[in-house]
């Protein structure tokens, strides 16, 4: 790297050391208070925290949601890749529909799940004149709801890199694979697939930590008995004036959501070998 | 790799202009600027349509209004106590007192605020911390058109009839919070003792619709139908009603229960004496009568303001709204943040 690459990359290494590495240090610091007074250093915020079902329970419902979101996103936005790149007379309309959510606030996109999944919303009316239910589904305020919103809001996220993936398989491979035999099934499971896996992971890690640092979507499609951790963190702090543990709680997730990107990259690293090994 | 040529000239246009944009002056109006927070939704609506004009035409000076839960404006007046980020602000009993503990506050300007003679003593803090602008009167609100018979008390929310179509409140806000303590003295508790209110909720819990996060979420899911009947503020109540959605507020037969919120001064804002004669401006007859009117009907403070409409069939003055049911904060706000963990993890699912 040259000396002048360096020095242009010094706004940016400034900036995230003054406003994310200091402020990051300052919450550790802060989790490290035994007290709301901020009194007697230690870990008891930590041990408070996995010590009790509730808060192991509010980790894992959001770990799960991150799960079930990048499941649903990989299964829908796989086939529209996979069109983008199979299809190219209709790129520019799938480019257009794949990036229109993205052009809303997520505010809107979420009260438009309101208003879709509430008792007298689009889908109950729907069944309801169809004869099929008698009193309102409970769909909204439901882990399910709350999964499928926050799969339509962080779609883009995925479909993007599996184009990228997608488009940057080389045709021969896939001819090669045809004039060697293989039917299409099997080329896109031996052939295309694997060779998808890095635009796979890169989609995952943009949705999984979308999902699970969503406050909004999830605060408004959940309701008030779902817990996920960026309300209760936002709870402790705010409502609570329970900053150590505030601190303790978004520590937590921080680490665990760093844990699975972790594991993510190194996955990536070991599909990067398969690909071009 | 070849990147897009940008010419010196534009660049330096750009950067011009740039320069210009972020070191333009700030206008500032002659009769001084003053930065404010309301409560959002009804609050801010009326306070942009009778505060604002009034403020501008009694003092001239411009009012940057900011809407802010309580709660949050206490956790930005902490973080920036030198240098606040607002010069008046709006509270609820329970965060003022917590402000007041943190030192947030400072005594209005002593003669920038006559209208405070027109409020009974017990609407001005003590040491002039603030002042009473507003009470809120809270009941049990209903959707009239598939509740036919009003409900009678609070009990009545058990009714296997309401399966489902009961709405809560999260104990973080203020709403969910005195309600819960109605609901204890009602059933023989206290403030110390809200193991009877809890007890309700556990009890409830099969014909809870919805948690709503604040009070401005309960009339989205009344709007929505997703909720039939709840507690909630006069205030709100008429609002809704405003825009057809077809509530209505009854009185639980353990008595109306009564929210009131204050204006403060914050300590170190360069603007001490605007900001008094804003909270003058709040104070005013002609304000609160407009703010008491449809469709806000937020209670007056101001002793000369008589009850009219709406709030006449509550009360007949901000007298008698004083005998209403209401909350003991000091006691409250020590283990409110146990009160709320233990609300969550109730109702959980």
């Amino acid at each position: 790297m040259s000396r002048t690459t360096t020095w242009l990359t010094a706004p940016l290494c400034l900036y995230f050391v003054g406003f994310v590495g200091i402020p990051l240090l300052l919450i550790f610091f802060i989790s490290l208070h035994d007290t709301p007074a901020m009194t007697g250093i230690g870990i008891k915020g930590y041990i408070r925290f996995f010590s009790d079902a509730y808060n192991r329970g509010v980790l894992l419902d959001t770990l799960l949601l991150g799960v079930e979101t990048t499941v649903i996103d990989i299964l829908l936005g796989f086939p529209v890749a996979y069109l983008y790149v199979a299809a190219p007379r209709w790129r520019r309309f799938l480019m257009f529909m794949v990036l229109l959510p993205l052009l809303t606030s997520t505010v809107v996109r979420t009260f438009a799940w309101v208003v879709i999944l509430g008792n007298h919303g689009l889908i109950n009316t729907l069944l309801a004149q169809a004869g099929l239910i008698g009193t309102p589904l409970r769909l909204l305020y439901t882990p399910g709801a709350v999964a499928v919103a926050m799969a339509q809001i962080e779609l883009p996220l995925m479909i993007l890199p599996l184009i990228t993936a997608i488009g940057g398989i080389d045709a021969h491979i896939i001819e090669a694979s045809h004039v060697l035999g293989a039917g299409r099934w099997r080329t896109l499971r031996r052939i295309v697939l694997p060779l998808c896996v890095p635009g796979l992971l890169t989609g995952t890690l943009l949705v999984f930590t979308g999902a699970v640092s969503a406050l909004v979507t999830q605060t408004l499609v959940g309701g008030g008995q779902l817990a996920f951790m960026p309300f209760y963190i936002y709870q402790q702090a705010i409502q609570a004036q329970d900053y150590p543990f505030a601190a303790c709680v978004a520590i937590v997730l921080l680490m665990t959501i760093l844990l699975i990107v972790s594991i993510l990259n190194a996955l990536g690293r070991r599909s990067a070998g398969y690909v071009h090994g | 790799m070849s990147l897009p040529v940008i010419s010196r000239r534009n660049l330096l246009r750009f950067a011009g202009a740039a320069t210009l944009a972020f070191a333009a002056p700030q206008v500032r109006a002659a009769g001084g600027h003053v930065t404010a927070t309301t409560f959002p939704g009804a609050w801010e609506e009326a306070h942009r349509r009778f505060l604002l004009p009034a403020v501008q035409s009694a003092t001239g000076m411009e009012v940057t209004l900011t809407a802010s839960q309580a709660v949050d404006t206490v956790t930005k007046l902490a973080a920036a106590q030198s240098n606040p980020p607002f010069d008046v602000v709006m509270m609820d009993e329970g965060p003022f007192l917590q402000g007041v503990g943190l030192g947030l506050f400072r005594p209005m300007v002593a003669g920038a605020v006559p209208n405070l003679a027109s409020l009974p003593t017990r609407f001005v803090h003590p040491e002039g911390l603030g002042a009473y602008v507003s009470a809120q009167v809270f009941g049990i609100a209903y959707n009239k058109e598939r509740i036919s018979t009003p409900p009678a008390a609070w009990e009545d929310l058990l009714s296997p009839a309401f399966k489902g179509r009961v709405g809560l409140v999260g104990l973080d806000s203020t709403l969910g919070t005195v309600w819960m303590v109605a609901l204890a003295k009602m059933l023989g508790g206290d403030e110390d003792h809200m193991d009877p209110a809890f007890d309700f909720i556990a009890k409830l819990l099969p014909n809870v619709g919805a948690v709503a996060a604040n009070p401005g979420a309960l009339g989205t899911l009344f709007q929505s139908g997703q909720i039939d009947i709840s507690c909630h503020y006069l205030n709100n109540v008429a609002s809704l009603a405003a825009k057809d959605v077809p509530v209505a507020l009854t009185r639980p037969a353990s008595g109306w229960g009564l929210v009131r919120s204050l204006m403060c001064v914050t300590k170190n804002t360069a603007v001490p004496d605007l900001a008094s004669a804003y909270i003058n401006v709040a104070l005013s007859e002609p304000v609160q009568r407009q703010m008491a009117g449809a469709p806000y009907y937020l209670a007056p403070t101001n002793s000369k303001v008589a009850f009219g409409s709406e709030m006449a069939l509550i009360a007949k003055n901000a007298g008698e709204i004083d005998q209403f049911v209401q909350t003991d904060w000091m006691k409250i706000n020590p283990r409110r943040a146990e009160y709320i963990d233990r609300f969550n993890r109730l109702v959980k699912r």
